[in-house]
C-alpha cells in the first residue's frame, strides 16, 4: 500500500505485512561469520497490514492518515502481554477500501498516550472502554472515565494479572 | 475499597453540565433541568439510562450510562476454546445470534486456518440472512412503539414467530442458536426444511407491502420522522456509524458486497441507500433489507450444493491457533458491522485475547450529537432507527 | 289517598327522577365495564390475537376481574400531595360524563333531560374534565404529572375550539341547541351527508379531546413521563378509567346525535338504531387508535390550531352560504 511507504517515510514506522515478514533461510554456508540472533518473532495479521507506530507518535500519525482518506475508525481496543500492553487502532477508508491496523506498545508500568479522539469522534467511548478494562490514560481525551465498570472500581480487569475473589479456576478442556 | 460516597456526591462528580439559566426579564427565568429516563424503561430497548439535559421540551444534551449488561464476554472468551467461544457469541447479540456466530466462528476459521466446504457455507449464509429478518422485524415493532403504534408490533412478531421456528426445527433453539460452529454448522438441514423456507419467503413477499401500507405511508409516521435526527455523510462517518445508519446518510458501503465473506462474492443483492440521513431514511433502508435479504436466501437455496459436499469438516475440539497471529473479521450484522479480532499470542487451544466491536456501541456513541436540538419526543424516533441493543454495548 | 295526586306531587316527582338517574348511573356503569372489554378484544384481533380468553367464556368476566381486582388494592396517598385536590380529582373526572349522558336522547321518547341548551350544557361539561386532569397533574406533586397535566390542559382547551366550530354546523341546520331538535330535524337526511366535513372535524376534535391516540401524549408517554394518573392507585385509577370510557361514550353519543340521526331510522325501534351506531363510531374510535403512532406535542398543537380551527370555521361559512342561498 503506498501510504504505508509514505508513512515509513515521515514517521518511522515498522511495518508487518499481510502475512507476515518470510521468516530467513536456513542453513549458513560454512565460514560465514553467524548470522545476528533472530529478534522474537513478529505477531503479523492475516487480514490486514500492521504499522507499528510510536506511541509519542500516534497523533500525527492519525491525523496524517485521516487527511489521507483513512477516514473510518473501526475501534480502538488493546492487548495484554507479559511485557507490554498493545493499543491497536483499525482503520479503514471507504473510498479506497482499504484497511490498516496501527499497533503501539506501552510499558505496563505506565501505560499512557494521546488521544485520537480530536480525529476520529468514533474514538470517544473505545477509549473509554480501553481505558475502564486496561487502565491505558489517553491523554486528551474530552470525558475519561470508566464506561461499563463501576465509578469506583478498583483493579483493571481485562489485565492478565487482574485477581478477584470472583475469579474461579476452571477445570482444563481435556481429550476425549 | 474508598469508603462509600453519599449519593448527593456522587451526582455532584457526575459530569454533567451545571443547568443552564435563560434569562427572560430580570426577574423571570427558565432552568434546564435533567431527566433520568431508564434503566428500566420501556422504550430503551434493554437495560440502558439516559440522562437527558432539557430546555423545555428541546434536548440539550444526552448522557447514556451503560454497562447494565456487562457480562465480561471478552475475559471469559480467553479461557475457552474457539468451539467454546460460540455459545457466548450469541450472548453478544441475542437479537440476532446466528450473525454474530457467523462472525465469531468466520475469526477462529481464519485465524487457525480452518476451512469450510461449500454446502456449510452457503447454510450459513441462509441462516445469517433469515436472522437479519428477524431481527429486522423485531426492530420493526420496537420502532412503532417506540413512537405510539400499538399494532405493528403484533404483525412484525407473527412473521418473526415463523422464522423462529425454521430455526427450531434446524438446531433446537429459538433465540441462542449455537449452530454456526468453526468447520461449518452443527447439524445438516432436516427434511423438507427447504421446502419450509422457501414458502415462507413467499408468505413474508406479501406481508410487506402491509407494512408499508400501515407504517411507512402514514402521515403522522412521516411527520414523526422525516427530517428528524439527520446525519451527514462525513459526520456519520466521523462517528464510525455502521448498517443502515451509515447508508441511510448515503455512504454506500456494505461488507457483504465490498469486503465479502463465505459465499456473498457469488451473490447478486441491492444495497438500499438513502440520501438524507433522517431517521425515516434509515428506516426505509432497513425495510427494503429485509427485501433483499429473501432474494440472497433464494439465491442460496437455489444454489446450495447437495449433501454429498460434506457439511462440516470435522475439527477437533482443541484445533490449535498458531502463535502470533492476528485476525480482524468483518461482518454485516443486523444492526451494522459486528467485527472480531482475535490475537493468538503465544498460541494452543486458546485465544489470547477476543474483541467485538459491535455496531450499537458505535451507534450509541453518535445519539448525544444526533438528538441535540430536537424535541425529547424525537430522542425515542432516533434512538429506536439506530437499531441499539444493549447487549451488543456492554458485552 | 288519592294516587294519582301522590304520583303528581313534587315529592313524587323527585323520587321518580332519583330513580331513573340511579337507573341511567347504573346502565352507565354496565356500559364502560362492555366497553372496556370490547376495547381488548377489538383491539387483539386488530394485532392478529384473541384478547382476553381465560376469565369467563370468550373472556367476557375480564372487567369484572379487573373491578375487584382495582376495588381491593391498597389505597396509597403518597405523602407530599396536595390531599384536597388529590382526592378530589378522581371524582371531578368521572361525574361530567355521567352527567352529560342525562343530556342525550336515546329514543324518540327516551331522553333524561330535554332542554332547550342541551349541547351547550355538554359541552360545557366536557370542559370540567380538562379542569379535573389539570388538578390531578397538580395535586400529585410530581413533575412529571404536572408536565402530562399542563399538556393534556392545552391539547384539550385547543381542541375545544375545533369541536365547538364542528357542532355548530348541526346547530345552524336544525336551529337549535336542543338535541333532542337536532335529532329530529334530521328525519329526511342524516346530517352526516349535508355536513361531511363537520362530521370528520367534530370526530376527530372528539377524539383529541378523549387523549386517545393519536393524541394521547398527556396520557400514554411511554417517551419520559407516566402521565398524570401515575401517582394514583387501585379505586382512584379505576376512576380515572373508568372516565376515559364514559367520555368516549358520550363523545360517540354526540356525534351519533348531531350527524348521525340520533335515533331516526326505519323499522327498528330508535334505541336499537341509536345504539347501533353510537357502537359504530366507537368501534372506528378504536380502530384509529390501534393504527396510527402518535403526534408529537408541538405537531399535535399546529394540527389543531393551524388545521381543525380554520378549517372549521370554513364549515360554518360554507353552511351558512348554502343556508341562505337554498
Amino acid at each position: 500500500m503506498p501510504i504505508i511507504a509514505e508513512l515509513e517515510k515521515r514517521f518511522a514506522v515498522t511495518h508487518i505485512p499481510l502475512g507476515g515478514v518470510p521468516s530467513a533461510p536456513p542453513g549458513q554456508p560454512a565460514g560465514q561469520p553467524a548470522p545476528p540472533a533472530q529478534p522474537a518473532p513478529q505477531a503479523f495479521s492475516v487480514t490486514e497490514p500492521i504499522v507499528k507506530v510510536d506511541p509519542k507518535k500516534i497523533l500525527a500519525v492519525c491525523s496524517f492518515l485521516a487527511a489521507s482518506g483513512f477516514d473510518y475508525l473501526l475501534t480502538v481496543t488493546a492487548a495484554d502481554f507479559p511485557q507490554r500492553i498493545e493499543v491497536l487502532y483499525f482503520l479503514c477508508s471507504m473510498s479506497g477500501r482499504l484497511r490498516l491496523e496501527l499497533k503501539c506498545e506501552l510499558p505496563r508500568d505506565k501505560p499512557e498516550i494521546d488521544s485520537v479522539s480530536g480525529v476520529w469522534k468514533a474514538a470517544l467511548y473505545p477509549e473509554r472502554e480501553v481505558y475502564d478494562l486496561f487502565g491505558i490514560k489517553f491523554k486528551g481525551h474530552p470525558d475519561l472515565r470508566r464506561i461499563f465498570l463501576e465509578d469506583e472500581f478498583e483493579g483493571y480487569p481485562l489485565r492478565k494479572d487482574y485477581t478477584s475473589d470472583f475469579l474461579v479456576k476452571m477445570p482444563e478442556v481435556g481429550f476425549r | 475499597m474508598t469508603a462509600p460516597e453519599t449519593i448527593a456526591e456522587r451526582m455532584a462528580k457526575d459530569v454533567i453540565e451545571q443547568p443552564v439559566r435563560h434569562e427572560v426579564t430580570r426577574d423571570l427565568w427558565t432552568d434546564d433541568f435533567n431527566v433520568n429516563i431508564g434503566p428500566q424503561h420501556p422504550s430503551t430497548h434493554g437495560v440502558l439510562r439516559l440522562v437527558v439535559t432539557l430546555d423545555g421540551e428541546v434536548v440539550k444534551k444526552v448522557q447514556p450510562y451503560c454497562g447494565y449488561l456487562h457480562r465480561s464476554i471478552e475475559k471469559i472468551s480467553e479461557n475457552r476454546t474457539l468451539l467454546q467461544l460460540v455459545c457466548f457469541s450469541d450472548r453478544v447479540d441475542y437479537v440476532a445470534a446466528m450473525n454474530a456466530n457467523l462472525a465469531v466462528c468466520l475469526a477462529g476459521e481464519k485465524i487457525a486456518g480452518i476451512e469450510v466446504p461449500e454446502r456449510g457455507q452457503y447454510i450459513r449464509v441462509i441462516m445469517a440472512e433469515l436472522n437479519r429478518i428477524a431481527s429486522h422485524l423485531l426492530w420493526f415493532g420496537d420502532f412503532g412503539l417506540n413512537l405510539g403504534a400499538g399494532t405493528p408490533f403484533f404483525y412484525a412478531f407473527r412473521e418473526r414467530e415463523q422464522v423462529i421456528n425454521l430455526f427450531e426445527e434446524v438446531c433446537g433453539n429459538r433465540l441462542t442458536y449455537n449452530y454456526i460452529r468453526p468447520g461449518g454448522v452443527a447439524f445438516d438441514l432436516p427434511e423438507k426444511w427447504v421446502e419450509r423456507c422457501q414458502s415462507f419467503l413467499d408468505y413474508f413477499l406479501t406481508k410487506l407491502p402491509e407494512y408499508h401500507r400501515l407504517v411507512t405511508n402514514n402521515p403522522i409516521f412521516q411527520v414523526r420522522t422525516r427530517g428528524i435526527g439527520v446525519v451527514t455523510r462525513e459526520e456519520a462517518l466521523n462517528w464510525g456509524l455502521s448498517g443502515p445508519s451509515l447508508r441511510g446518510s448515503g455512504v454506500d458501503f456494505d461488507v457483504r458486497r465490498d469486503d465479502p465473506y463465505e459465499v456473498y462474492a457469488n451473490l447478486k443483492f441491492r444495497v438500499p441507500l438513502g440520501t438524507r440521513g433522517d431517521t425515516f431514511e434509515r428506516y426505509l433502508c432497513r425495510m427494503m433489507e429485509m427485501e433483499s435479504s429473501v432474494d440472497i436466501i433464494r439465491q442460496c437455496l437455489e444454489k446450495l450444493p447437495g449433501a454429498q459436499g460434506g457439511h462440516a469438516k470435522k475439527v477437533s475440539m482443541l484445533a490449535r491457533i498458531p502463535a502470533n497471529r492476528e485476525v480482524l473479521v468483518r461482518t454485516e450484522a443486523p444492526r451494522g458491522e459486528m467485527s472480531v479480532y482475535m490475537c493468538s499470542g503465544t498460541g494452543g487451544p486458546k485465544p489470547w485475547r477476543v474483541k467485538y466491536r459491535t455496531a450499537s456501541f458505535a451507534n450509541l456513541a453518535a445519539l448525544d450529537q444526533l438528538s441535540r436540538g430536537y424535541k425529547i419526543a424525537d430522542l425515542m424516533a432516533i434512538f429506536g432507527s439506530l437499531d441499539v441493543v444493549i447487549p451488543e454495548i456492554d458485552r | 289517598m288519592d294516587i294519582a295526586a301522590l304520583l303528581a306531587s313534587e315529592w313524587a316527582q323527585l323520587a321518580l327522577y332519583a330513580v331513573a338517574g340511579f337507573v341511567l348511573l347504573n346502565v352507565m356503569l354496565g356500559i364502560v365495564t362492555f366497553l372496556v372489554l370490547m376495547e381488548r378484544k377489538v383491539s387483539g384481533w386488530m394485532q392478529v390475537r384473541l384478547g382476553p380468553m381465560e376469565i369467563g367464556p370468550w373472556g367476557i368476566l375480564v372487567t369484572v376481574a379487573d373491578a375487584i381486582k382495582l376495588m381491593t388494592k391498597q389505597d396509597v396517598v403518597p405523602r407530599h400531595v396536595d390531599r384536597f385536590v388529590f382526592r378530589l380529582a378522581p371524582a371531578l373526572i368521572a361525574l361530567p360524563p355521567l352527567i352529560a349522558v342525562s343530556l342525550v336522547p336515546f329514543g324518540k321518547n327516551l331522553i333524561f333531560a330535554d332542554t332547550s341548551v342541551a349541547l351547550l350544557l355538554v359541552l360545557a361539561l366536557t370542559s370540567l374534565t380538562s379542569m379535573a386532569i389539570l388538578m390531578a397533574g397538580w395535586g400529585s406533586n410530581n413533575k412529571y404529572s404536572l408536565l402530562g397535566g399542563v399538556r393534556s390542559a392545552a391539547q384539550d382547551l385547543s381542541y375545544e375550539v375545533a369541536l365547538i366550530f364542528a357542532a355548530l354546523g348541526p346547530v345552524m341546520l336544525a336551529g337549535s341547541l336542543s338535541l333532542q331538535d337536532i335529532v329530529k330535524a334530521q328525519g329526511g337526511v342524516w346530517f352526516v351527508f349535508l355536513q361531511p366535513l363537520g362530521f370528520i372535524l367534530f370526530l376527530i376534535a372528539g377524539i383529541a379531546e378523549l387523549n386517545r391516540t393519536p393524541f394521547d401524549i398527556p396520557e400514554a408517554e411511554s417517551e419520559i413521563v407516566a402521565g398524570y394518573h401515575t401517582e394514583y392507585s387501585g379505586m382512584r385509577f379505576a376512576l380515572f378509567f373508568m372516565a376515559e370510557y364514559a367520555n368516549m361514550f358520550l363523545v360517540s353519543c354526540i356525534v351519533a346525535t348531531l350527524f348521525l340521526g340520533g335515533w331516526q331510522g326505519p323499522v327498528l325501534p330508535g334505541v336499537l338504531w341509536f345504539v347501533l351506531k353510537v357502537f359504530a363510531v366507537i368501534f372506528v374510535i378504536m380502530w384509529v387508535r390501534w393504527t396510527f403512532p402518535r403526534f408529537r406535542v408541538d405537531q399535535l398543537m399546529t394540527f389543531g390550531w393551524k388545521v381543525l380551527v380554520p378549517l372549521g370555521l370554513l364549515n360554518i361559512l360554507l353552511t351558512g352560504g348554502v343556508m341562505l342561498l337554498v
